[in-house]
């Protein structure tokens, strides 16, 4: 079999294995948060912790009750790693430095796990078990949370409560990403991702060189990192290092991790407004884009025709590609990690070919909804779904009505804010970086490439993808504190719209279908979001585009 | 302003960083909780 065929075969598995948990992972994620039982597990929690659990909450509580809980989050999670050298299993590393720390904090909270580190050279078993892989499970469970809050403005009227955000994330983490969280492990350490305790072993290599073999509980950490679309890897060089992802079926079993839940989200949206097919809907736009990203990739780091002689030898870009995945295999992982938050990587993102990079960087730019991060890809997806029924409603003259809600001036601003805070920010801090001397200073590479790495690097820091193109100097005390910044406004500043958006539909009366509702269930309504998505995004970024990655492709 | 943060980070000892980061963590969390309180007036 040729490796065109084994590439577009591993695709065609995935999305069957996706098709086929749509509906029952969709309708569980439904049940989990509209069934009125707790578990006696989750009870006790309450308790412990003093939640009234049938306290409904405003959105503006629900939203505040986040910032708290981050607050705390970032706090703690900063203070664990600059104690880590007191801490046991710490490999005798010192306390994290506080820079690197606090950018380490602000990251794995917001979803993000930007690393300006190298996880088996830093950080002790206990700090990354009990602070990085905690936080893994938390930001993943708090991200579902604000998708199920923002649905629940569609499902209510005539209230302003959108549900308990304590409630939401306690049955996100306990119900649904520990017990999948379990199963993965268990699959990955049967096919060899390492998980012990032992300290590092210094071995004498054949050429008489010395080798350190780290260890840790890597197969329980990698699966949370891939399920709840964090990313950040035990090892440096993430999922292409063998301990993490060991052969290729663990390759391709990570990739379906980091889709499973974001794909299966529509369908909880869907079950919970009582009409699936707008679930559908939503999943096509998701797919197309997502197909897209893949076969775009993939065609740049496979077209051997305009790659030199190197290239034709090799059969594809294959600089920086892990030479047991190949370049289909990076293609695919590539595209999957960019359109949702992951950012985990199984290849070189700077080594991708100019277009094929361009495409990994705008579909972070997309802003995490194809099928985006665990929760912000549903959020994310449904404001984009309103300014496409507003800007219909322009163009032909329909009322602009989604899901039985009038999309009035005000849901319109909410969308704008939403959608305009992430290019304000990416742009302002890749500005400042690039017209200071001090942000200039971490720039290794000149000219257009220079300029996609820091692009690509506050994208990634504020969509809370996390992956790097990488050569640039981002571990410098710029680029730590105002990674900070851009990842902590990043995730929560389009949260507080979208809560807002939320918010302010749940107070609407529910509007009946009339003849001049837009069908938001056709395929011409799925065509229209793909349309205002890329339309969108390619406006706001085009500048940036032009002058980096298409600049460097067209030399 | 750039520089001066930079040698500002560098410069500090560990503690008065601590302090500093901690002290950033705090502002940007207030930065966002005024962005709620004023998203709550424009509702009105």
């Amino acid at each position: 079999m040729s490796s065109t065929a084994a590439g577009w075969l591993q695709f065609a598995l995935l999305f069957a294995a996706l098709a086929v948990c749509y509906v029952p992972l969709g309708n569980y994620i439904a049940h989990i948060f509209t069934t009125d039982k707790d578990w006696a597990v989750e009870r006790s929690f309450y308790k412990l912790i003093g939640i009234d659990r049938n306290a409904d909450q405003k959105w503006s509580v629900y939203v505040r009750s986040i910032l708290a809980f981050s607050l705390v989050s970032v706090l703690f999670l900063y203070g664990l790693q600059r104690l880590q050298h007191y801490l046991p299993l710490s490999q005798g590393f010192p306390g994290v430095p506080p820079d690197l720390a606090w950018n380490t904090a602000d990251s794995f909270v917001t979803n993000t796990n930007w690393q300006n580190y190298a996880g088996e050279a830093t950080l002790g078993y206990v700090a990354q078990m009990s602070g990085l892989v905690v936080q893994q499970f938390l930001s993943a469970a708090v991200g579902l949370s604000v998708a199920i809050a923002m649905i629940r403005g569609f499902t209510r009227s005539k209230t302003d409560r959108l549900g308990n955000f304590w409630v939401d994330v306690t049955r996100c983490t306990i119900r649904l990403l520990i017990p999948i969280a379990i199963v993965g492990g268990l699959v990955l350490i049967a096919n060899g991702a390492i998980e012990n305790f032992s300290a590092y072993h210094t071995v004498t290599t054949l050429a008489g060189a010395h080798q350190t073999i780290p260890g840790g509980p890597v197969g329980s950490s990698e699966v949370i990192k891939d399920l709840g679309n964090n990313g950040g890897g035990w090892f440096n060089t993430n999922a292409a290092h063998p301990f993490e992802s060991p052969n290729p079926f663990t390759n391709i079993f990570i990739i379906f991790l980091l889709l499973l839940i974001p794909f299966a989200t529509p369908r909880a949206f869907g079950k919970m407004v009582k009409d699936n097919r707008q679930g559908y809907a939503l999943v096509a736009v998701m797919v197309i884009i997502w197909a897209l990203a893949v076969g775009g990739i993939t065609l740049f780091e496979s077209h051997v025709g305009t790659g030199g002689t190197a290239t034709m030898l090799a059969h594809g870009a294959m600089e920086g590609k892990e030479v047991r995945f190949g370049q289909h295999a990076c293609g695919l992982f590539a595209a999957s990690t960019t359109v949702t938050s992951t950012g985990s990587v199984n290849c070189f993102h700077d080594s991708l070919t100019p277009f094929g990079g361009g495409i990994a960087l705008f579909d972070i730019a997309l802003g995490e909804i194809a099928p985006g991060g665990i929760g912000a890809g549903m959020y994310g997806i449904l404001i984009l779904a309103v300014v496409t029924v507003f800007v219909a409603g322009l163009m032909v003259g329909r009322t602009p009505e989604y899901i039985g809600k009038k999309i009035r001036p005000t849901e319109m601003k909410y969308a704008a804010l939403y959608f305009l805070t992430l290019p304000v920010i990416i742009l302002t801090a890749a500005g400042l970086s690039i017209g200071t001397h001090i942000g200039q200073r971490a720039i290794f590479n000149p000219g257009p490439h220079g300029l996609t790495e820091i692009i690509y690097a506050f994208a990634s820091m504020a969509n809370n993808n996390g992956s790097a193109f990488a050569g640039l100097g981002s571990g410098q005390a710029w680029y730590q504190v105002v990674g900070g910044f851009v990842m902590l406004f990043g995730r929560f500043a389009p949260e507080i719209f979208a809560l807002g958006l939320a918010g302010s539909l749940a107070r609407q009366q529910p509007v009946p279908a009339s003849a001049g509702t837009l069908d938001t269930r056709t395929p011409l309504f799925v065509g229209m979001v793909v349309g205002v998505v890329l339309i969108l995004v390619g406006l706001t970024y085009f500048p940036a585009l032009a002058l980096g990655p298409f600049a460097e492709g067209l030399h | 302003m750039a520089e001066v943060l930079s040698r500002a980070v560098a410069v500090l000892g560990g503690t008065v960083q601590d302090l500093l980061f901690i002290g950033l963590t705090v502002v940007a969390f207030a930065v966002l909780w005024l962005l709620v309180k004023g998203v709550e007036r424009f509702e009105r």
